[in-house]
């Protein structure tokens, strides 16, 4: 009963319509540790966004800087053109899910769910009927029916951020917040509730922001990924401009597996070590640069073409292919490389290999 | 113990000394506990029924135990809403002196209940330090029932804060930031978040501190005046059975204060599973 | 870029400035929870000790050293002393006993075992004078015998120590069960292993694991043992000089209108209980952990 089967097209969610969300600037400092620098960002309406990073890049900051939990050092935050930070919590109208889905023990989950509108000032409240109402809706939104009398405690996981999704639905509200949505779950529950968010996201349309540390998680989910490193935003793009244009060494590092060499770019082609590569940098002007490959983009060169060399230190089964550890050039630069289970080198036996994707930062 | 019977009763382990530590455990418990315990019970009924329906229904009786219970009543529940707070500000606020009045809580754990009694009715007293003040307008503490409830809020103090304490700062402050995100004020999500959450820990708080009260001897006695059927406490009734020589007397009254104090254990174990049940822990 | 970024665009107003985290009150409500906090310890907690030393030095110094000096004070502190020094070992042997049964094991009826070890805190102290007075007393079954054969139980040190010890009985234990459970027996196993004896892996592994737990245990058992009254007034009979722990001797010296005696010998008192609450400060901020996960009492 917990897996998750695909939402019916067509089915009809009340809701607001969703907005646009311009970031200006926002810097945030605790005490004396900036932990956002200046960070702009035009998120259009009803747009999926992730915010990638490694834990302390400001993504969680960020996110509560959205929602109202953090205010920013400076800054704007404009939710359909109109000023959020004047705003308190309580009347931004925003979502929020976190990690741990912090659900209300000692409440059923239809009370959870029903928390948001109960709290309304009276003239505001739906009546009770309508209440009731909504949050069955939800919970069929949600595919938790019929366990609107359970307690959290009683509960999975994966049921439990669901729960903790449609509370955050509830109020419709104008923007929706997670706060790695998925982390607290195993492998599998994680893979299943991702394509599920991405089918109840794609029907209810709400401008969502999404943090994540997990790259794979951000390229299939989102329709654009912000990565952060270091309370910056080091590149926005879809997920195919990241993975295959990454704006930076940090990006291409974070995004997927990765080696670096140190070279030299002279008039458009790559050197390393004095040496050409027959590897093209166009448009990186001369001077050294980094060259950056992922493992899986390595062919093995068996012949007497230009060709990086170097010593097989390890050797490991990596999935469906052979990975070697090598080190190359006289400063014995670590790189790792795959090459197909066929093939055998020993440890301590040469290899020479090129990249046959590639990309090259100026430094 | 033979060893046939302690193979029988626990599951294997490689940890030796099982049968020396629980064989010292049950026979200093019965020596000191049940047994004496159990010989108060037979003491009791061999007087027969008729007899401790007779002291129990006896009005010096009826009242001194009214009186018990009634003021440990009041007493367990200004502690538990000063505990309340207490616990609240030593766990939410930083001001200075926190770790001081974390710590000075546990005076009347510390404190001799002699030594508090003494130095209560000193200040209370008419001519007393609080007393003499409130003397002009008509105002009377000590030797007074509302004496009694001082001594009692004063032993009983510690129960509350030291039960709600630990939960408080177990509790998730992302439940209250996901509260006012659904648009609840502060008022709101004290009331109908984090109260409810800190619920058994208080209830558990207030009946520990309205057992402790029930049975206290010490620090009421000398606050309390001790005048039968007025300011009489039941403790102090049994030590007065028991100066008359009265042991009937004496084993009725503090059997009944056993199974009060018995019913009391028993709800605080109810509230607890409970609250396990519900909540996924305590 | 970044540096120049922070003069540029300050927010509107001073709503960064005085931000207040959801979780928080505000300022009003939070200065008003301290000040009614800090009126109630101070009326009920404060005041009555400070009350204690006051009137313990009203007579001048010289009357408060006669007061602890005089014979029958100096008899009762040495009882007092007397018989905290056989109750408390008596308990933490006790106390580490039932831990390591309860904490290394299981077995049925454990959970029973539990609750009947927190029983006394659950009995009013007179009762539990008054169990040991129908038990050896005069009047009890075993009375004629203790009488013919010489033994006084009852308004005799044996009495006082048995009060004391049934008051005192589960706080040694209180504070090792929990942390011992917690511990697991992982440690224990590892020292088999490795070839040590029962003995050897109690006092070398089991002991130093718990060691701050145990003192903090000991220091309340201590504290509440020297400062019984209830169940030690029941059976001490009240004999100045013979059976008056010091807690009793403060009783007598009240009733006599001995106030300044009273509030010295119970100024000793007061600065024992201050004493144990230091220390036991100490342990909880430097050793938490070592403790206990969550703090009971």
């Amino acid at each position: 009963m917990n897996a998750i089967t695909p939402i019916e097209p067509g089915a009809s969610v009340a809701l607001g319509a969703p907005i646009d969300v311009t970031i200006e600037n926002v810097q945030k400092a605790f005490g004396d540790t900036p932990a956002l620098h200046g960070v702009s960002l035009d998120v259009k309406a009803g747009e999926l966004v992730a915010l990638l990073g490694p834990s302390g890049s400001g993504k969680t900051t960020l996110l509560r800087i959205l929602a109202g939990l953090d205010a920013p050092t400076a800054g704007r935050v404009l939710f359909g053109g109109e000023d959020a930070l004047g705003l308190r919590v309580q009347d931004r109208n925003v979502g929020f899910v976190f990690q741990h889905y912090a659900l209300f023990r000692h409440m059923t989950v239809f009370d959870n769910i029903a928390f948001g509108l109960t709290v309304r000032a009276r003239g505001e409240r739906p009546a009770k009927a309508e209440i009731r109402k909504r949050v069955l809706h939800l919970l069929d939104l949600v595919q938790l029916s019929g366990l609107d009398k359970r307690y959290p405690s009683q509960l999975s996981g994966g049921q439990r951020q669901r729960v903790a999704l449609a509370r955050a639905l509830a109020i419709e509200p104008r923007v929706l917040l997670l706060d790695e949505p998925f982390g607290a779950l195993d492998a599998q529950v994680r893979k299943d509730l991702r394509r599920w968010l991405r089918e109840i996201h794609d029907r209810t349309g709400h401008t969502t922001f999404f943090v994540t540390h997990d790259q794979e998680e951000a390229l299939e989910l989102a329709d654009r990924v912000v990565v952060m490193s270091k309370g910056r935003i080091e590149q926005v793009g879809t997920p195919d401009e990241i993975y295959d244009a990454p704006a930076s060494p940090f990006v291409f590092g974070f995004i997927g597996e990765s080696s670096f060499l140190p070279v030299t770019v002279v008039d458009g082609a790559v050197q390393f070590d004095g040496a050409p590569l027959d590897l093209a940098a166009l448009g990186t002007p001369s001077g050294p640069a980094t060259l950056g490959f992922r493992p899986h983009d390595v062919t093995i060169v068996d012949d007497d073409q230009p060709a990086l060399t170097g010593q097989i230190v390890a050797e490991r089964r990596h999935g469906g292919a052979r990975r070697l550890d090598v080190e190359v050039g006289p400063e014995r630069h670590r790189v790792e490389i795959d090459m197909a289970v066929e093939h055998s080198r020993r440890e301590g036996g040469m290899v020479a290999f090129r990249p046959h994707r590639w990309r090259i930062f100026a430094r | 113990m033979a060893a046939t019977t302690i193979a029988s009763v626990r599951k294997s382990s490689v940890i030796p000394g099982f049968g020396l530590a629980l064989g010292v455990t049950l026979t200093y418990l019965s020596l000191i506990v049940l047994i004496p315990l159990a010989g108060l019970f037979w003491r009791s009924a061999s007087g027969g029924l008729d007899q401790f329906i007779r002291i129990a229904t006896d009005p010096r009786t009826l009242a001194a135990l009214r009186l018990s219970f009634t003021a440990s009543f009041y007493a367990a529940a200004v502690n538990l809403v000063f505990g309340l707070i207490l616990a609240w500000i030593l766990v939410r606020y930083r001001f200075p002196g926190r770790r001081f009045i974390d710590a000075v809580i546990d005076l009347p754990f510390a404190l001799p209940t002699a030594v508090a009694g003494i130095a209560l009715t000193t200040l209370y007293a008419p001519n007393g330090w609080i007393g003499s003040l409130l003397q002009p307008f008509g105002i009377r503490i000590a030797y007074t029932e509302t004496g009694i409830i001082i001594a009692l809020i004063f032993i009983g103090l510690p129960f509350v804060v030291r039960s709600v304490q630990p939960v408080l700062e177990d509790l998730d402050r992302e439940v209250e930031e996901v509260a006012a995100t659904l648009g609840a004020t502060r008022r709101q999500t004290v009331r109908r978040v984090v109260m409810p959450a800190l619920l058994p820990a208080s209830l558990t708080g207030f009946a520990l501190a309205f057992a402790r009260a029930v049975g206290e001897y010490g620090s009421v006695i000398f606050i309390a005046g001790n005048s039968p059927y007025k300011t009489e406490i039941a403790p102090l009734l049994i030590v007065i059975k028991l100066e008359e020589f009265s042991y009937a007397g004496a084993t009725t009254i503090a059997v009944l204060m056993l199974l009060a104090s018995f019913l009391i254990l028993l709800v605080i174990n109810l509230i607890q599973s409970w609250s396990l049940r519900r909540f996924g822990d305590v | 870029m970044s540096d120049g970024a922070f003069t540029t665009a300050r927010l509107p107003g001073a709503s960064a400035i005085h931000f207040r985290p959801v979780t928080m009150e505000r300022r009003r409500v939070r200065v008003a929870l301290i000040l009614v906090s800090l009126a109630f310890l101070a009326l009920f907690l404060m005041m009555p000790l400070v009350a204690v030393f006051v009137e313990a030095f009203r007579g001048g110094l010289p009357a408060y050293w006669e007061a602890i000096f005089e014979p029958d004070a100096a008899a009762a502190i040495r009882l007092t002393l007397l018989v905290a020094a056989i109750s408390v070992p008596c308990n933490l042997v006790f106390g580490l006993a039932a831990s390591w049964a309860i904490a290394k094991f299981d077995f049925r009826g454990k959970s029973l075992l539990n609750t009947l070890i927190d029983l006394p805190f659950s009995v009013s102290p007179v009762i539990a004078g008054l169990i040991y007075v129908l038990l050896f007393g005069s009047q009890s079954l075993l009375g004629p015998w203790l009488k013919s054969e010489g033994i006084q139980v009852i308004f005799a040190v044996p009495g006082i120590v048995l009060a004391t010890i049934f008051v005192t009985f589960p706080f040694v234990a209180r504070e090792l069960i929990p942390l011992m459970e917690q511990q697991g027996r992982g440690d224990e196993e590892a020292a088999l292993s490795l070839g040590a004896s029962g003995w050897q892996v109690f006092f070398r592994v089991t002991l130093p694991n718990v060691k701050w737990a145990l003192l903090y245990g000991v220091l309340l058992c201590n504290a509440r043992a020297m400062g019984e009254f209830g169940a030690v007034s029941v059976v001490s009979g009240h004999i100045r000089g013979l059976t008056n722990t010091m807690p009793l001797h403060v009783e007598i010296l009240y009733n006599e209108y001995n106030f300044a005696a009273a509030f010295a010998v119970a100024s000793l008192l007061a600065l024992l209980a201050l004493f144990t609450l230091v220390v036991k400060s100490v342990l909880e901020w430097r050793y938490a952990e070592e403790i206990a996960a969550t703090r009971r009492h």
